[in-house]
């Protein structure tokens, strides 16, 4: 490409509103996209395609245990993913699970974003004491380990789906509080929030419009990246059988229930366990493609 | 110096204080301690019979204060479940968790460091992509179906490795894989980042102008500056080893301290349980202290 | 003669972009004797500093050469692989210094390891020899306890001693040529003084060659013989800095040097100011802490020893000072951003900290340094520049938007800007919308924090003269602050000069900017370098 063709493409740029470049990086981002595209096809077969499909994921057929899938030799195109110990269709356990796992990981992060975020900002924009004991209670919060913690919770109280989201979430907001934290710390440092002190703005203006419109590209970043890591811990506690009970379908369980099976039938391990991982995936994917876009300093690819 | 420390091991203990008190209160509130002693079947008589019998019916900040006086004379308390003074169950079981921890952060290390040196130094080139994928698929698998998958693989396919168990080093050697795989994706990214900091930092071009290059520049004027912040992550990431080995150790049947952890949870066995969160909490404290230490003595600006 | 030590020849240098290539300078030509100065002068952006890392192969990543040829002592130098050049030139033959000294020294080695390190490098030479040649080098650069020096770390030092020993460092190996890119940008004026005289003496001392790139063509003027001034890329004109200075042939030259004159010739122009205070300063005293934990004793640092003064209705008074100074803290404290520990501050009768925030707004607004960081950048200029009649509704919300569009049309700005994101802007227009936010509530005092000091001087002169204007217009009074005498000069009326929390000198500009009495004062003009003159047209 020849020098002029450069300068007007990056006048082009100049000349465009953030939310225009970030559109515009957004749809030359590779990672981003198959995330998105990805997340998208998760949810649709989740949350859509079960509504036309007629099998329970509930119902047993004791005559159709431990079925391998459709492509495997002794499998049928009744089950194509198979059945499971009890004889339920797998592939519509897998798809329910999908809208599970997608449920307690937006709830989850939800909780965590509300608490991280909220105390965040406080302790960045007051500081002083204010910023110490929220620092403690950070402290307090790292220290304490995270898993044994949830499980106990969620043994003692009684599982349901609401009491995993809000544990999650009240157990993943570090991170949420750190970042809040360390930009409103610096965006409170900037001239444009003394600027709006001095033309009188309140706390609570300066708050809404100085400062969580600049730190919201961060949340959004953090945001995506902990509903990946709460579905994790959801599947791990149920995993461990102290998260969602049977027989809902979720897939940590699923993978439980499958060990006993591990040796003759892997199958009931390995599929949720993929499931999972393309979920997971194609949220990270999504996440690391809007810290690239969000970020002022990265160049368009 | 001294100072600094005696700053930090101040918040340590209080930190640990707070945790001790929130552990104790949360836990003796949600299950009726003497309900649990008794057993499910046991009637109401019973349990108030256990409920005198242990002084259960006393106020639980009494209690408290009893439990933590006893925990400062080393006077852990008895499990429930076990019937064994809970010390002792601990200590038979450190030995499995801090050979896991230690096996698992040196898979990190060997591979995460390495791999963010050489993403960081050739950027945007296939082998930061193929990094970067490690990374972001490390950070996507659950943790218990990579061991089950290894298991499938390794142990039963092609029989290299021992199914599960912890009698001989060899049968860490999965785990420690399982374990120290979760932890390639932080440090990597932080190993990356900051030393593409580093190398565009001001005294790099200093360096450079000096006539360093290739790997004596990296070697005399990088990695050091970039290690810092890496240095406080490990410390991060081998307490969640030492704490969060609950899943790989219950996968491959390892009996450590997270086994002991999970069994003691669903055997509603509360002085372990509060024991255990004690003990994880401080020790991911007290590694926190370490790397703190380690920070100042390497980085002379925080010294004063 | 002799072959020149350096000839660089048509260089081009190029940054590989998504679009292809995109040149930043192109037909760069330079030729420099053994023992000679030469200048590059330029404005951010010119292209003086990248052909300079280019020939040192310090260029950033996707930065490369296209085209030309670098003739350094017979052998061209683009034709060395890395590690040749690496062993044979850099360090050794060509050294460097840069504008950030505190980042430029590794913060984690002392600069004993720092300093022997580049002898070590390049000759086979002890430990010891090394350090009794660091000590020589820290000695010539006139390093006080030189010895001492050499186990300390660069936090431990201010910037002018960390600059000595960027100097020092680039001597150890007695180099042929030494570059010097903005050797005293970061540093304050009268430090800047004594690294130029030092840099100037060292290279008679050691009959190096010497390029030195600056925005500042007084600094360059003062050391060099010969000097390049660049635009863009291209360069606009060279030869005798003498010439070049008397005589400009270049239309951007001779932009340059007009702003530059204008400026320092602006000397009082007085303006017609009454006798009733607007603002009065009774006793003011500001001391921070740095508390230092359970165990550390906190120290204090009085930034604002007792200070008293009055500003009056129209007139303009400027604060001078160093970093340090406590001007930065006074201009906060008027504007009631911080509290005092003593005294108060009087609008008119009213003490500053009994008004509300709003009341004070409509009286005093600031104007900052930085554009970049003064306008929030999610936020359409639109927004920012009616935001302050949003909050005080003092007119009807239909009239708003006019309001602020005629507001944006007396700083310059047509009403495209008005949609627009500050992303969108250049510094100048950035700068214009900050102002435009200051007067829209118009109004009586407009305080400006180094107003022009982060913008190119070209475009400072702009704004300079938009304050005047506009102070002419709305009947403003202004308080300056600013370390640069030419902007002091161009804009005040009184002049009160700081220096370590005091006011130690103070009176009409005229008078305190060309007969100083206090010494502090005499050194800080001494260190003002100007142009010399002559006539253009």
């Amino acid at each position: 490409m020849n020098i002029i063709n450069k300068l007007t493409a990056k006048k082009d740029l100049r000349d465009m509103t953030p939310s225009e470049v970030m559109l515009r990086k957004a749809r030359t981002h590779k990672g981003f996209k198959f995330g998105l595209g990805l997340l998208l096809v998760i949810a649709f077969l989740g949350f859509i395609a079960p509504l036309f499909i007629s099998v329970s994921p509930f119902e047993q057929d004791l005559s159709m245990r431990l079925l391998p899938p459709a492509w495997v030799d002794g499998g049928t195109w009744q089950h194509w993913l198979g059945t499971d110990g009890n004889g339920r269709d797998y592939l519509i356990r897998i798809l329910y699970g999908a809208r599970i796992s997608m449920t307690i990981g937006l709830g989850a992060a939800c909780v965590g974003m509300l608490i991280g975020v909220t105390l965040g900002i406080i302790a960045g924009f007051f500081g002083g004491w204010v910023d110490q004991v929220v620092n403690y209670i950070l402290t307090c919060q790292l220290a304490l380990p995270g898993l044994l913690l949830a499980m106990t919770i969620v043994f003692l109280v009684g599982p349901s789906i609401l009491v995993v989201i809000v544990v999650i979430g009240a157990l993943h907001w570090t991170l949420f509080l750190v970042v809040a934290r360390a930009a409103t710390k610096r965006i409170r440092s900037l001239d444009y929030v003394t600027a709006a002190q001095a033309i009188g703005a309140s706390k609570f203006q300066i708050m809404t419009r100085d400062v969580l419109p600049n730190l919201k590209n961060q949340i959004i970043v953090i945001f995506t990246l902990e509903v990946g890591v709460a579905i994790l811990s959801e599947a791990s506690l149920s995993f461990l059988g102290v998260g969602i009970q049977p027989p809902t379908p979720s897939w940590g369980l699923l993978i439980a229930e499958g060990k006993d099976a591990l040796f003759y039938q892997p199958w009931l391990i390995i599929l949720p366990g993929i499931a999972l991982f393309l979920l997971v995936l194609s949220i990270n994917m999504m996440g690391d493609g809007i810290r690239d876009i969000t970020d002022p300093e990265s160049n368009i690819e | 110096m001294l100072r600094f420390i005696m700053n930090r091991l101040l918040v340590v203990i209080a930190v640990a204080l707070t945790l001790s008190v929130v552990a104790f209160f949360l836990l003796n509130i949600a299950i009726d301690p003497a309900q649990a002693i008794a057993g499910e079947e046991a009637n109401f008589l019973e349990i108030e019979q256990v409920r005198e019998r242990y002084g259960f019916d006393r106020p639980i900040a009494v209690r408290y204060l009893e439990w933590f006086s006893g925990l400062l004379q080393g006077d852990f308390g008895t499990s429930y479940y076990w019937n064994k003074p809970v010390y002792q169950l601990i200590l038979e079981r450190i030995p499995e968790t801090l050979t896991l921890a230690l096996m698992s952060l040196s898979v990190t290390v060997l591979v995460a460091i390495p791999l963010g040196c050489a993403a960081a130094l050739k950027p945007n080139t296939m082998i930061d992509r193929f990094a970067l994928g490690i990374a972001v698929s490390a950070q996507a698998i659950p943790n218990f179906w990579l061991g089950l998958m290894l298991i499938i693989l390794l142990a039963v396919i092609y029989p290299i490795f021992p199914v599960s168990g912890d009698k001989t080093l060899y049968h860490f050697i999965l785990p420690s894989l399982v374990l120290g795989t979760s932890s390639v994706p932080p440090v990597m990214r932080l190993m990356r980042t900051g030393l593409l900091e580093v190398m565009n930092a001001d005294y790099i071009r200093t360096a450079r102008s000096k006539g360093y290059f290739g790997w004596k520049l990296l070697i005399r004027h990088s990695l050091r500056n970039a290690l810092l912040p890496v240095v406080s992550v490990l410390a991060v990431q081998l307490g969640h080893k030492f704490g969060g080995s609950v899943i790989t150790e219950s996968v491959f049947a390892i009996n450590g301290l997270g086994r002991l952890a999970l069994e003691s949870i669903l055997g509603a066995d509360i002085p372990t349980v509060q024991i255990l969160v004690f003990i994880f909490a401080f020790t991911f404290l007290a590694l926190n202290l370490f790397a703190d230490i380690l920070n100042v003595y390497l980085d002379p600006r925080l010294r004063k | 003669m002799t072959e020149p030590l350096l000839k660089i020849c048509n260089l081009a240098v190029s940054f590989k972009t998504h679009y292809g290539q995109l040149e930043v300078t192109r037909g760069f030509n330079l030729t420099l004797n053994k023992g000679e100065t030469v200048g590059i002068v330029g404005e951010s952006g010119s292209g003086k500093t990248m052909s300079m890392l280019a020939m040192a192969r310090l260029l950033p990543g996707q930065a490369y050469v296209s085209s030309g040829s670098i003739q350094f002592a017979g052998a061209d130098l683009l034709d060395l692989n890395t590690s040749e050049f690496h062993q044979q030139i850099s360090g050794k033959r060509i050294a460097m210094i840069f504008q950030e000294p505190m980042t430029a020294l590794n913060p984690v080695y002392t600069i004993g390891r720092q300093l022997t390190e580049t002898m070590l490098l390049h000759e086979n030479a002890s430990q010891a020899a090394a350090n009794k040649r660091a000590i020589e080098m820290l000695e010539a650069v006139k390093m006080p306890q030189a010895a001492l020096r050499m186990e300390q770390y660069p936090h431990q030092m201010s910037g002018g001693q960390q600059q000595r020993v960027m100097i020092a460092m680039a001597l150890m190996n007695k180099p042929d040529l030494l570059i010097a890119d903005e050797p005293t940008t970061a540093l304050d004026v009268t430090v800047q003084d004594e690294i130029i005289q030092l840099l100037v003496d060292l290279q008679i001392r050691f009959g190096m060659a010497m390029i030195i790139i600056s925005h500042d063509l007084g600094v360059v003027s003062r050391v060099s013989e010969n000097i390049i001034v660049m635009c863009k890329g291209d360069t606009v004109e060279t030869g005798k800095t003498a010439k070049v200075l008397t005589s400009p042939t270049h239309s951007y030259t001779k932009g340059l040097l007009e702003c530059l004159w204008k400026l320092e010739d602006a000397h009082g122009i007085a303006k017609q100011s009454s006798t009733a205070a607007v603002l009065s300063v009774n006793n003011i005293e500001k001391t921070y802490s740095i508390s230092g934990g359970l165990f550390r004793k906190s120290r204090t640092i009085q930034a604002v020893k007792p200070t008293s003064f009055s500003v009056f209705s129209g007139e303009t008074l400027a604060i001078v000072g160093e970093s340090g100074s406590g001007k930065s803290t006074i201009a906060k404290i008027i504007n009631g951003l911080i509290s005092t520990d003593q005294g108060q501050v009087l609008l008119g009768e009213t003490p500053i900290e009994n008004m509300s925030d709003k009341d004070r707004a409509r009286v005093i607004q600031p104007i900052f340094q930085d554009p970049y960081s003064s306008l929030n950048p999610s936020q359409t200029i639109g927004y920012i520049v009616s935001r302050p009649l949003h909050i005080h509704n003092t007119i009807a919300a239909s009239k708003i938007k006019k309001k602020a569009l005629e507001t944006l049309e007396k700083v310059g700005l047509s009403s495209d800007f008005y949609h627009r994101f500050p992303s969108q802007l250049s510094g100048g227009q950035r700068q214009r919308v900050a102002i435009a936010r200051a007067i829209i509530l118009e109004p009586k005092i407009l305080i400006c924090d180094e107003p022009t000091s982060a913008l190119d001087v070209s475009i400072q002169e702009q704004i300079l003269d938009l304050l005047c204007q506009l102070q002419k217009d709305l009947n403003m009074t202004m308080i300056v602050i600013s370390h640069d005498m030419a902007v002091v000069g161009y804009l005040a009326d009184r002049v009160f000069i700081m220096h370590n929390g005091e006011i130690i000198e103070s009176g009409e500009a005229s008078k305190v900017l060309k007969h100083p009495e206090t010494d502090y004062a005499k050194k800080l003009m001494a260190s003002v370098y100007s142009v010399p003159r002559a006539k253009i047209l």
